[in-house]
């Protein structure tokens, strides 16, 4: 060391620098442990973790009792590979204006009369003061027979804005070529098929409805059974922007949230009569399918899913229909052009406690293989899907949901489509469930509940357990969570068995591939009927294979503001022949078959009908 | 020696920039648990309360505020502790906020775990939001802590049977029938398992003696209505429909009845005193509602609207007039409370007012659809016919759901001297928009058949419409509209034939000169001529507003925010 810089060599003013120096240094980090120590006091706690759309394990049901499990079956999102490249618009701006939580529904038809099914997408639109980057359309894909889609919408004329809601098909012309209905937020349209291309009647046919009534689910039916095809249309809450804003529903927890339909009143049904000419006439106030509340005088209804059935086997098809927070109506048709609401006293009003439930999606089948009926109503969230079942073959229903597995494990999802489907040819009809919430942050003040959900998939385990429908845990892509919406079901790939469309609120729809490997032998049906119902709307066929009788009904109309494949498919599982087919027409008639091939897609053509 | 200096200015401006920068506010400690406590407790985040009523968003500020003192204070005192997590979590319960509650109630287990509220109450929310099987274990391990509390044996009765466990249902539900407080309830659910087991005989017996006990447990009707129906008794299942409501058994538990208490709040009431206005038709039992719900919060102005209007209904005027008024003196602009006080200053017959009070309301809101027609009504009765035209074109271009001013806004006009040909062109137009309502067809009608204009009159057009309208719906006016039809058309003989019709169904109700005025048409067809009357009768009920009902405004107009 240099001595020259020993400390007693420094001057005066350098010890004195580095005095200060060494005190201004106490200082600063004096200064800093306080200034940490402030920060460490006032500082905002961390943010939230971001809410991760986490997968919900479906509760597996507490009592393990099934004594057979579901096969292995995956399904798989084939959406992009398929060509399907749809995202659903909901419109959706920050102002949570309830109609942008409801849309939208799909159907699957063959609008090209070659033999495949195409599928129709129902879309939304921008609301017109904030317009969007895009002009979204409603969408229709065609098939090439190999569950290959494309886009059709501009040449087809489908191409069409609007505040789309569900859809409606069927030959209301009996031209040969089915036409196609659009409920929507304002007013309804109808678009005739031409050979391909759809023009729009809908004012020549008088099915436009009111500007300002928002119209859900519709169904073409022949409910007077004059041989064409009526259209009965469910619309939901008498809802305004203005009222919406005004209300201002909030969530505790939340702040601003999307309205519930019990803020709202109720709506009137309509129902159309064909009258043939290619207009409508409407039956409405006549035909006993508008509900009042005796006291307020206010209509009770908030419509949603529709299904047409005839639950008391007199010949005559009947309604059911699904309300959002009102009692489910069951409309029996009288016969002469009217019907009788009945929901109550038939026992599909409400669930076991009397209370009304969030309806949303319907379906009804023969799903016990036997005359019972049931009838599926997916429901909303802490709401057990309803699963009414008639007993010893008659009315009134009672809600089985709890004891035939499909309750418990439904209760937490708020579920939109329902379909009854036999997705692994046993011959037993499985269930699915289509779900996902309405709200984005839903998850900040109900742990339980997220905005994308998974399906749900119960196999039917038939007579071998006590339970009928056993959840299935692992249906491939179906487990995805999705905001789901319409469900609906085609063969689009020609090889037996179901496939499944998937549309999501906001999001882009999916098409998932039934990849079945199961070696179950089926038959595929499609029945011709006499005009003016070529498509046999209404018929029921009963299959009979190993002693076994399976029921299926024409009727496009189910699940969610959507619309199914016409064609009916029976899974035989491992029976090779078929006993007896039994069809029973739509005008009463009835026809019996004992030789048909199997594995196959088969035409029955109803005797004096043109092919 | 040089004397000791401060810091340098450049460290003091460092220093003081450190201080003046924004720095966030202190953290919530409950949203971020103080440091002894992190590993023990689970932050509960603040949620956004402002979808709660006032005094739930001052009571859970409230407690947060005083139980962060508490954490923030260092204490080790757990069982204060819990009981502050515990009173939190029952006001996030009562409001909805299921996840806040939750983790709330995690706590005060955490810090009392042997106290057997804390498990219960957790047990509970897990129930009712569907999250059984976490129910099911917490309700194992209430059990544990406490064997003898009765109620739990009705929650895990209930429990069992929403995952369809019957038989433990059955059992547990067995053992709660045995209390009295809870027989009901027990009753009920067991009720229900024999429903899903098709024993209807014991359902029957089950439910049957459950509404003895608890006859106000309307909800009981429903599933005993099932029953009977199954057991083939129809009137039985219609009857017990006919009674069904909302209203589930009651249930003596001390701890869930304290945790509905822990915060008097107003909303319930309002819902109560709604329901009984819309659902029940039952004003007094509304008023004491609104009443109570107003103890706790007064300046709660739009159930105070409310309230007026179920003390109006109950036939207490003067009393909703001092409700509405107070409600414009905290609020003058309050829109509703404006509405109704210029609905029952017009029933007073102070119309000048009321037309004051309407142009109020215009201007605070230019669309309102009732104040627009209710004006017009008003205007129309002073004979100021054209302004009631323009307040009836205003009201339907505010909502086209005004059907009766469809009608009226062109009878105003007709009787404002507009040309019969342009009140026909509107006319028709509105017949072929709105082909339900009939009171536009029986006024076309009338018109086609009595106008001085040759080129309005029209018999054809006239019987055409009244041979598709009086069939259909044969009434008194539109088979007297028929038959003006038909004399237009020169068949007077069909005409008298109608015309004696309409004075056979309606001569033992009518006052004498109303029956007077129908013979003398009568005698005109008799006489093969036309009567002569006016197109548009200004006494004719259907074309024109009915006399002021105050009773439907207060009854039915809709409240966007009724409380």
């Amino acid at each position: 060391m240099n001595k020259q810089n020993t400390p007693d060599r420094l001057t005066r003013g350098e010890a004195a620098i580095r005095k200060a120096f060494r005190r201004s240094l106490l200082v600063i980090a004096l200064l800093l442990v306080a200034s940490a120590l402030i920060y460490q006091f006032i500082r905002q706690p961390e943010p939230p973790p971001a809410v991760t759309e986490a997968r919900i394990e479906a509760p597996s049901a507490v009592t393990e009792t099934a004594t057979a499990q579901p096969p292995t079956v995956h399904f798989t999102d084939i959406s992009e590979d398929a060509g399907i490249h749809f995202n659903h618009v909901n419109g959706a701006y920050g102002e949570r204006l309830m109609p942008e939580t409801i849309g939208s529904g799909a159907a699957f038809l063959d609008y090209d009369n070659d033999g495949d099914q195409d599928l129709f997408l129902v879309n939304f639109r921008h609301w017109p003061d904030h317009p969007g980057d895009n002009t979204p359309t409603q969408a229709l894909y065609r098939n090439d027979g190999s569950g290959h889609f494309e886009d059709v919408s501009r040449e087809s004329g489908l191409d069409i804005e609007e505040y789309g809601m569900g859809v409606a098909v069927g030959d209301y012309d009996a031209d040969g070529w089915v036409d196609l209905f659009l409920s929507s937020l304002k007013k309804n349209r109808l678009f005739r098929n031409q050979q391909g291309q759809f023009r729009e009647v809908t004012d020549q046919a008088g099915v436009g409805g009111r500007q300002d009534l928002w119209s859900t689910g519709a169904a073409f039916i022949d409910y007077d059974r004059d041989g064409d095809l009526d259209l009965f249309v469910t619309n939901y809450v008498n809802w305004t922007r203005k009222s919406d804003l005004e209300i201002d529903f909030r969530l505790a927890g939340l702040g601003r949230a999307y309205g519930a339909p019990n803020h709202f009143t109720g709506t009137d049904n309509y129902l159309y009569r064909n009258d043939g000419n290619g207009r409508f006439s409407d039956v409405s106030r006549t035909a006993g399918i508008q509900v009042h509340d005796p006291v307020s005088g206010l209509p009770v209804g908030k419509g949603l899913g529709i299904i047409a059935l005839d639950y008391d086997r007199d010949g005559w098809l009947d309604l059911a229909v699904a309300n959002d927070t009102a009692r489910n109506f069951l409309f029996r048709n009288q016969g002469d052009g009217s019907f009788e609401e009945l929901g109550g006293f038939e026992g599909v009003a409400y669930d076991r406690k009397g209370k009304a439930t969030g309806g949303m999606g319907i379906d009804a089948a023969h799903y016990r293989n036997d005359r019972d009926i049931g009838i599926v109503i997916g429901n909303f969230a802490n709401e057990m899907s309803s699963l009414f079942v008639t007993v010893d073959g008659k009315p009134p229903f009672a809600d089985e949901a709890v004891t035939e597995g499909l309750g418990p494990a439904s209760r937490l999802a708020l579920t939109f489509g329902v379909l009854f489907l036999d997705y692994d040819l046993d011959g037993h009809l499985d269930l699915l469930q289509a779900n996902g919430h309405l709200e984005h942050e839903i998850n900040r003040v109900q742990a339980s509940q997220h905005y994308a959900q998974p399906a749900q998939l119960f196999w039917n385990c038939g007579e071998n357990c006590p339970a009928h429908f056993v959840a299935v845990k692992d249906p491939g892509d179906l487990s995805r969570p999705m905001v789901g919406r319409a469900a609906a079901y085609a063969d689009i790939d020609n090889d037996g068995d179901l496939d499944i469309l998937i549309s999501q609120n906001g999001r882009r729809a999916m098409l998932f591939r039934n990849d079945q490997r199961l070696g179950h032998h089926w038959l595929r049906i499609k029945l011709v009927g006499k005009a003016p119902n070529h498509n046999a709307i209404g018929a029921r066929v009963e299959l009979t294979a190993g002693g076994m009788t399976q029921t299926r009904d024409v009727m496009p109309t189910r699940s969610f503001l959507s619309q199914m494949e016409l064609p009916l498919t029976f899974g035989l599982g491992e029976h090779d022949r078929i006993d007896t087919l039994r069809i029973n027409w739509p005008d009463g008639s009835s026809q019996s078959l004992t030789t048909v091939n199997i594995d196959t897609t088969t035409t029955i053509i109803q005797p004096g009908a043109e092919p | 020696m040089k004397p000791q200096s401060f810091p340098s200015p450049a460290l003091l401006l460092i220093g003081l920039l450190m201080f003046a920068l924004p720095l966030p506010l202190p953290a919530d400690a409950l949203s971020r648990p103080p440091a002894t406590w992190q590993d023990r407790l689970q932050a509960v985040p603040e949620t956004d309360v402002s979808g709660t009523e006032r005094i739930a968003r001052e009571a859970i500020t409230g407690t947060r505020d005083r139980l962060a003192e508490l954490l923030q204070s260092g204490t080790d005192d757990n069982k204060n502790l819990a009981e502050g997590y515990g009173e939190l979590a029952a006001l996030y319960q009562l409001f909805n906020i299921d996840s806040a509650a939750a983790l709330c109630w995690e706590n005060a287990r955490t810090l009392q775990p042997a106290d057997f509220r804390w498990t219960y109450y957790a047990g509970y929310l897990a129930l009712n939001g569907g999250e059984t099987e976490k129910a099911l274990e917490l309700f194992q391990q209430a059990r544990k802590l406490n064997p003898d509390y009765r109620p739990l044996d009705l929650r895990m009765g209930q429990l069992w049977l929403d995952t369809d466990q019957l038989d433990k249902a059955h059992a547990a539900l067995q053992k709660a029938a045995n209390e009295s407080g809870l027989r009901a309830a027990a009753l009920y659910y067991l009720g229900q398992i024999d429903l899903l087991r098709h024993d209807y005989q014991g359902a029957q017996a089950h439910l049957s003696e459950a509404l003895r006990i608890n006859p106000q447990a309307s909800e009981v009707h429903y599933p005993l209505a099932q029953a009977y129906r199954q057991l083939g008794k129809q009137e039985l299942a219609r009857e017990h429909l006919a009674r069904f409501k909302q209203q589930t058994p009651d249930a003596d538990d001390p701890l869930v009845a304290e945790l509905e208490t822990v915060l008097q709040t107003s909303h319930w009431d309002f819902r109560l005193g709604m329901q009984a206005i819309m659902e029940q038709r039952d004003y007094d039992a509304a008023i004491e509602h609104f009443k109570k719900g107003l103890e706790i919060d007064p300046d709660n102005l739009a159930a105070r609207v409310s309230y007026a209007r179920a003390l109006y209904l109950g036939g207490q005027a003067d009393a909703a007039e001092e409700q509405l008024q107070r409600v414009l003196t905290r609020d003058p602009q309050q829109v509703l409370a404006n509405f109704f006080l210029a609905v029952l200053w017009e029933s007073r017959d102070k119309p000048e007012e009321a037309a004051a009070r309407y142009q109020r309301i215009l201007k605070l809101e230019p669309e309102h659809e009732g104040a627009h027609f209710y004006l017009a009504n008003l205007l129309y009765h002073q004979r100021r016919f054209r302004e009631a035209a323009s307040q009836y074109r205003a009201a339907l271009t505010a909502s086209s759901e005004i059907p009766p001013a469809r009608l009226l806004e062109l009878v105003a006009l007709h009787r404002a001297g507009d040309a019969d040909r342009d009140i026909a062109r509107q006319l028709e137009q509105r017949v072929r928009a709105y082909p339900d309502q009939s009171e536009l067809k029986y006024a076309l009608i009338r018109l086609r058949a009595l106008s001085g204009d040759a080129e309005v009159r029209d018999s054809f057009k006239a019987l055409t419409l009244a041979n598709e309208l009086a069939p259909n719906q044969p009434t008194p006016p539109n088979i007297e509209a028929l038959a003006l039809a038909a004399a237009c058309d020169g068949q007077y003989q069909q005409a008298a034939r109608l015309q004696q019709q309409v004075i056979g169904m309606v001569k033992w109700m009518l006052p004498a000169e109303k029956l007077q005025a129908l013979e003398t048409t009568l005698a005109a067809y008799e006489k093969d001529s036309m009567p002569q009357q006016p197109v548009w009768p200004a006494d004719d009920p259907l074309l024109s507003p009915l006399p002021l009902n105050p009773v439907e405004p207060f009854r039915d107009y809709p409240a966007a925010v009724p409380f």
